[in-house]
């Protein structure tokens, strides 16, 4: 040994000479020099038995990640909310499959959600609750007019889809109305604060307490102002008292001529003058612009008529621009518009879906395919002809699967196949 | 500690530091390099401290591995020969504590101690190591390591602090009390009490 232990320690002179003897005895035991190649032979299975165990740990922890995941995903979608979902009754009734709410002619429904929130809709009112989650819920109001009581709450989200309108609600009293037929959407603040995600009016509109919105997809206007005296009525309501307030179809006129002269009411409705169109059909005779007119008039009349609310004459006009001119595009389209025209009368969806059915057997591709096939399936169901409406929501989600009613579609085939 | 010189792609014999890069680098040529520089010293401990009768071999092979396995826990790497220094005793340590079990359990490695596979120069030399390490083998593991590369090994009390991961003052109540206990030990055997006298008496 080249050093010793020095003085200052407590030396054991037996201890020495036992390290001395024994290190003697024991001697050089260097490994052997085929150790080196077995170290280096042992390393490498090393490194690729730890490659191993990295790639398999790194599946494990994937795969119970994905397993995690699937398990929290479906415990979120189960039957029953979770504990911090909320939940939603409907009239004090289990909400139907699908969120669906139609509110007969007589009455209004109320949907009473778990944390307070209250929507009330009015008679004749359609709409859906799209999805219910921790923080509110988003429901789409398809046609009428709903009241609006949100209990404020921290990170509180509700929203409310009327027609292409969007509603962001944080806390807060509202009524929101939607009419298809006119394309008018109105709503009424009446306390806290709302923003409205409009398609004409660009960015969104800040609503507070007392004020009062109304957009007319038709005229392209948009109207604010302090809620006035109208409140409570609903823009159903509007429509309605519109349509009482057509006329009986009029007798004709003193015909002018027998040959029609071109009126130009494209021109004019594109200048937004809807009322100009009609009032001047109304003075020429209605039932002579129905026989005479040219395709062009004809077709601009239907769509002033629809625009002002006179119902009966934009069917007229379309069924007349059906008779005349059948082989047009514009027929095909008027089956479409006819469809929609015939939804919101007595005679209801049956009317209707005649015209959706006639439209998609005569437009295989045309602009209003998406729109005709999925109102066909939600007057299916509002009929109970389940089995139909399933088979159109599969042939919906096959050719629009991001369409419109893609979700409502999938939630029909959902509960067609939870339901035994 | 250097047993034998090896040469890296430029001729010159690797420095410590760069040899931990390379080995960090997976230069296929480092593990053998790091085996031809540490291995000897490595083995020379091992079979000192555990005695005849064991399979250093393997042993050694296990320090290499784990000492592959720490190396990216390596600060300094100037500092590899302490490193792989204090990755031996970690195994020393285990070893000694699993065959301390053994004997407990009845296991026998080894309840008595096997042949000697040394060359020892006679029967009675062969019987006193055996008896050495039957006293060896009733400290503690620390203790008898201490003894090891203090008494053995010849290192200061500071380089067996190091390899050992303790304080100089831990190290050094170590050292003396496995020295004493051994000295107790000796002298409360006749034969080796005997034997050790006529090696001092002969000791100028």
């Amino acid at each position: 040994m080249s050093t010793r232990p020095s003085d200052d320690e407590s030396r054991h002179a037996t201890a020495e000479r036992i390290a001395d003897f024994v290190s003697e005895q024991i001697g050089s035991s260097a490994p052997r020099s085929s150790g080196e190649r077995e170290f280096v032979r042992r390393l490498a299975t090393f490194r690729r038995d730890r490659r191993r165990r990295t790639r398999l740990a790194a599946g494990v922890t994937i795969t119970a990640t994905l397993v995690v995941a699937g398990w929290a995903g479906l415990s979120f979608r189960g039957d029953g909310p979770g504990p911090s979902v909320l939940s939603y009754r409907v009239d004090n009734q289990e909400p139907a499959a699908g969120g669906y709410i139609l509110v007969p002619q007589t009455g209004e429904s109320l949907l009473a959600f778990s944390d307070g929130s209250k929507v009330r809709l009015a008679a004749r009112t359609r709409g859906r609750v799209v999805d219910v989650n921790t923080h509110g819920a988003k429901v789409a109001l398809d046609d009428g007019t709903v009241s609006v009581d949100i209990v404020p709450r921290p990170r509180a989200q509700w929203i409310f889809e009327a027609g292409p309108f969007r509603i962001n609600v944080h806390g807060t009293s509202f009524t929101a109305g939607w009419n298809p037929a006119e394309a008018v959407f109105e709503a009424r603040l009446i306390s806290g604060t709302i923003s409205v995600a409009s398609p004409v009016a660009g960015p969104e509109i800040h609503m507070r307490a007392g004020q009062s919105l109304r957009v007319s997809l038709r005229d392209q206007t948009v109207t604010m102002g302090t809620a006035s005296a109208r409140d409570g009525q609903s823009p159903t309501d509007d429509a309605v008292a519109a349509a009482s307030r057509e006329p009986p179809t009029a007798p004709a006129a003193p015909a002018e001529s027998t040959r029609w002269s071109h009126r130009g009411w494209m021109a004019t409705l594109a200048d937004n003058k809807a009322a100009q169109v009609v009032a001047d059909a109304d003075r020429r005779g209605v039932a002579v612009v129905l026989e005479r007119a040219d395709s062009d008039d004809l077709w601009a009349l239907a769509n002033a008529a629809r625009y002002a609310g006179r119902y009966v004459l934009a069917r007229q006009a379309l069924s007349a621009h059906r008779k005349r001119f059948a082989s047009s595009e514009r027929s095909r389209e008027a089956a479409f518009l006819l469809g929609r025209l015939h939804e919101g009368d007595r005679r209801g969806p049956a009317d209707a879906l005649g015209w959706y059915e006639r439209y998609l057997a005569e437009a295989h591709d045309g602009a209003d395919v998406s729109d005709a096939l999925g109102r066909k399936m939600t007057l299916l169901e509002r009929l109970n002809r389940r089995s139909e409406a399933l088979e159109v929501a599969r042939d919906y989600l096959r050719r629009f699967p991001r369409g419109t009613y893609a979700n409502a579609a999938r939630a029909l085939v959902r509960s067609s196949t939870a339901t035994p | 500690m250097q047993e034998r010189d090896e040469r890296g792609a430029t001729g010159r014999a690797l420095t410590d530091a760069e040899l931990v890069r390379a080995l960090r680098a997976d230069d296929p040529a480092a593990p053998a390099l790091l085996w031809c520089r540490c291995a000897p010293a490595v083995g020379r401990v091992l079979a000192k401290a555990l005695g005849p009768g064991v399979d250093i071999e393997d042993l050694t092979q296990e320090v290499f591995l784990r000492v592959f396995v720490r190396l990216p826990s390596l600060r300094d790497p100037a500092a590899l020969r302490g490193f792989v220094l204090a990755v031996a005793m970690n195994v020393l340590k285990w070893e000694i504590r699993r065959r301390w079990v053994g004997r407990k359990m009845r296991l026998s490695v080894t309840g008595t101690l096997p042949d000697i596979e040394t060359t020892p120069v006679d029967t009675e030399a062969r019987h006193t190591l055996r008896r050495c390490y039957r006293i060896f083998d009733t400290l503690p593991a620390t203790e008898r390591l201490a003894f090891v590369l203090r008494y053995m090994e010849g290192m200061t009390i500071e380089e067996v602090a190091s390899a050992l991961s303790v304080s100089t003052s831990t190290a050094k109540r170590w050292v003396n009390r496995g020295a004493a206990k051994i000295a107790e030990q000796v002298a409360g055997d006749p034969d080796l009490r005997d034997y050790f006298a006529a090696v001092g008496e002969e000791q100028p």
